[in-house]
């Protein structure tokens, strides 16, 4: 079996001007890309503009690129900040203030066979309650952390959340994902260090 | 869907666990996302020894099966394929109006250097060199053939920049000047492109092969005495030649008329060794001489001193000189106001 080459000499090849490493790329990464993109646009047509202008763009500038060895983690990174600035098109084509409608689309299901039993229906429905009513952020925050598996310094950086400074988990929302997720208060506090850092 | 590589099962025994170090485990999170079948009887096995921390690892796995219960959003394979085409096809796009930009800066580059070059030729085959020296001070000019040329006072010498390039070797004079002109001839029978030398004044030309002679245009006269060699010098106006040998003198008045005149050699080429030789000369010639060189201009009190004539050598090396070999010689008072002089009778 031909081993798969790295992340970080595939991001090497594209740097060099290779475009089968670029469809290479393409291939391994735009399940992930997609998936997280109508997660946070829900629009297939919007999200395809995103990910061409994206994909266009890393290979115009691919010589001043960096190296990198977790592609999927920059291309979601640098997904993220196209589908900003899309959003914020919008919001100056559409006079819509994208604040109030902001959605990241994670919803938690009971139908799923094996949280089904009886005895766990009662706590099951609360918590999932609870966890649909996180803020767009947060669900945004549990999606990278579980879903793609990322850390919690990784997570800070996608979300902006060290620079900004703007997200700032509120009291409420803190406790209440401390009783989701059941966290107790000093790992709350390192998540939030890790995050203002 | 993502695909994990399988990992060992790190040496963890989990017993001090609460839920939210499970739920922050990479390996409890492989093992509830992918239910692979290592992982799986790991943590049946670890449930078997019944731990006391079941209850936390219960807790934390229905937790993250309510998370992870959203499905996943998969694109179509018409999507993945028609994108991954749209890309490319963009990029295609891109690299060839990138490469007709360089085509077109390359081909502007080739012109604009092109015309530099053609502007640079015309400049060098086109352009002439004039030298040209002051009243009162005598120039050597070296020609890029060898041959040298030294100004009198108030002269101009103009050639061609590409002087080494042309038919022949062509200088134009206005003033006087003397020529010791390099002989590159080899065969005198055959006398090759780039061997003659021309000296051209507005009254006559002098074509020579290689030779000493002293040129003179002042006044619509052209004068010419040979030192050395053998020039021919032809009229401007009558066109007219005639071949001239070592001692030869020859006058053009504005006609083209040629003007006998005894004269000897001496008396041209004094100017070299700054005098001027007077034979029989008037007075006013000798004046005229004074003003070409020196720019000034010379006002007799009576005419009759102008048609003296003088024998003899007067230094012109410099104005004050001449002036008092002129005082004494024609017992004359001298008065300077700028650029004119006055000789007063006493």
């Amino acid at each position: 079996m031909k081993k798969a080459i790295t992340d970080y000499d595939l991001w090497q090849n594209l740097l060099d001007g290779d475009r089968l490493a670029l469809n290479e790329i393409y291939e391994r990464s735009l399940s992930p890309l997609y998936q997280y993109g109508m997660r946070m646009l829900q629009d297939e047509d919007a999200v395809r503009d995103c990910l061409h202008n994206l994909f266009v763009k890393i290979w115009v500038n691919h010589k001043t690129l960096k190296p990198t060895d977790n592609i999927k983690y920059y291309l979601i990174s640098a997904l993220r900040n196209s589908i900003i600035n899309y959003k914020a098109q919008e919001k100056k084509i559409q006079k819509v203030d994208i604040h109030e409608n902001e959605v990241f689309d994670l919803k938690f299901t009971v139908e799923a066979e094996y949280i089904k039993k009886e005895e766990q229906s009662q706590k099951v429905m609360q918590l999932s309650d609870a966890m649909n009513k996180l803020t767009p952020r947060q669900k945004e925050i549990i999606y990278l952390k579980y879903f793609e598996e990322m850390d919690y310094d990784e997570i800070a950086e996608i979300m902006d959340l060290s620079k900004k400074g703007t997200y700032k988990l509120s009291a409420r929302a803190l406790e209440a994902l401390r009783e989701i997720l059941n966290v107790d208060k000093a790992m709350l506090l390192a998540v939030l260090l890790a995050i203002k850092r | 869907m993502i695909i994990k590589s399988f990992k060992v099962m790190p040496n963890k025994t989990y017993t001090s666990y609460n839920t939210e170090n499970f739920l922050d485990d990479a390996d409890f999170l492989r093992y509830v996302k992918y239910n692979n079948s290592t992982d799986v009887s790991f943590w049946d096995i670890w449930q078997s020894t019944a731990p006391e921390n079941l209850k936390s690892f219960n807790e934390a796995k229905l937790q993250l099966q309510i998370i992870l219960s959203d499905q996943p959003r998969v694109e179509t394979i018409n999507f993945r394929d028609q994108l991954l085409l749209d890309i490319n096809g963009s990029i295609d796009v891109i690299q060839k109006n990138k490469q007709r930009k360089t085509i077109r800066l390359v081909l502007n580059l080739g012109i604009a250097a092109s015309l530099l070059v053609f502007a640079f030729i015309s400049w060098f085959f086109l352009s002439t060199v004039t030298v040209k020296s002051n009243f009162a001070e005598n120039r050597l000019v070296h020609l890029p053939d060898g041959s040298e040329i030294q100004l009198n006072a108030n002269s101009v010498l103009t050639y061609a920049r590409a002087f080494k390039w042309k038919a022949r070797r062509e200088v134009h004079l206005k003033g006087e000047a003397y020529f010791k002109v390099k002989h590159i001839n080899i065969n005198p029978d055959q006398v090759k492109k780039g061997e003659l030398f021309v000296a051209v004044t507005d009254g006559a030309k002098v074509q020579v092969l290689g030779t000493e002679f002293n040129l003179k245009y002042r006044h619509n006269i052209t004068a010419v005495a040979l030192i050395k060699g053998k020039i021919r010098v032809s009229s401007n106006k009558t066109g007219k030649s005639y071949m001239m040998h070592p001692g030869d003198f020859i006058d053009f008045d504005h006609d083209g008329n040629r003007i006998e005149k005894a004269n000897t050699l001496n008396n041209q080429t004094a100017w070299l060794s700054g005098k001027i030789i007077v034979n029989q000369t008037t007075v006013n010639e000798i004046l005229r001489e004074f003003e070409d060189l020196y720019g000034y201009k010379v006002i007799l009190d009576s005419p009759a001193l102008g048609n003296k004539k003088i024998d003899g050598a007067i230094s012109i090396r410099s104005e004050e000189s001449l002036l008092f070999t002129l005082k004494n010689i024609l017992n004359v008072n001298i008065q300077k106001e700028g650029k004119t002089i006055y000789l007063k009778n006493r």
